[in-house]
């Protein structure tokens, strides 16, 4: 849940794919434990990608995403630009991450 | 204060934690997360709940996927897309991601996803101020959620 939130963009031929990877439970509230209660929700709601400062996207996320939500996009750059990627969830815990292009 | 209102508004303060959340959650995507069925989803998202299939959205999953937890779904298309949807239909609330994309951003997302039970799986794209979709079937041998 502390642990960082991990983040790659690799460039070519000016387009850079991005990985990300948030190490978060992303319990949708609707599973039960052992004991039949439900476990409550607790998952990624937001996300929003931003390239030297400027706005990449910004995105809603529902309750199927997979735990430790992973998400892989792409977008013009080149190397040394600087992307930033900030995660919200649903008890307004925020995440951010940042990397340099390669 | 004494114990027991301590130990009251402690309670108190645990039930606000637990459920305000969920309620500030509820206020701003409840409608386009709907849990009211597939069809109240495309309405709630689209307007409209006939969105016509191009062959010009792509996604690419696994017909069976042995892993309901985590199917790696990707989603692109060659349109000028400036949003891009993706829903599962038996999934309890359908939508699982709505993406807005600023300039620069690619019309190409890829996330792992969780399914209940086999289904449909829908791209919608908006394109020039109109829709346009993809589906897939994805069959699950085990179940998630």
């Amino acid at each position: 849940m502390n642990s960082a939130v991990r983040i790659v963009a690799v460039e070519n031929g000016g387009v850079a794919t991005a990985k990300v990877i948030v190490p978060h439970p992303n319990e949708s509230g609707k599973r039960k434990d052992e004991q039949g209660n439900l476990i409550p929700a607790h998952f990624i709601t937001e996300a929003e990608g931003a390239l030297n400062g400027s706005e990449l996207f910004v995105m809603q996320l529902g309750l199927s995403v997979s735990k430790n939500p992973f998400l892989q996009f792409r977008f013009k750059a080149a190397k040394g630009d600087t992307l930033k990627v900030r995660l919200k969830d649903n008890r307004q815990n925020s995440f951010e991450a940042e990397t340099v292009v390669k | 204060m004494d114990r027991r209102a301590f130990l009251r508004s402690m309670s108190l303060g645990g039930m606000a934690a637990t459920v305000l959340p969920l309620n500030l959650l509820a206020a701003w995507q409840k409608k386009n997360f709907t849990e009211a069925g597939f069809r109240e989803a495309m309405i709630n998202n689209f307007g409209t709940d006939t969105v016509p299939v191009s062959e010009r959205v792509t996604i690419t999953a696994p017909p069976v996927a042995t892993n309901s937890a985590m199917i790696p779904v990707e989603v692109m298309t060659d349109l000028d897309a400036d949003r891009m949807y993706l829903l599962v239909e038996k999934n309890l609330t359908p939508l699982v991601y709505r993406l807005d994309l600023k300039p620069g951003m690619m019309p190409y997302f890829n996330i792992r996803i969780k399914m209940r039970e086999s289904s449909p799986v829908h791209a919608v794209v908006r394109s020039g101020g109109s829709w346009h979709r993809a589906v897939v079937d994805i069959e699950v041998t085990s179940q998630a959620c």
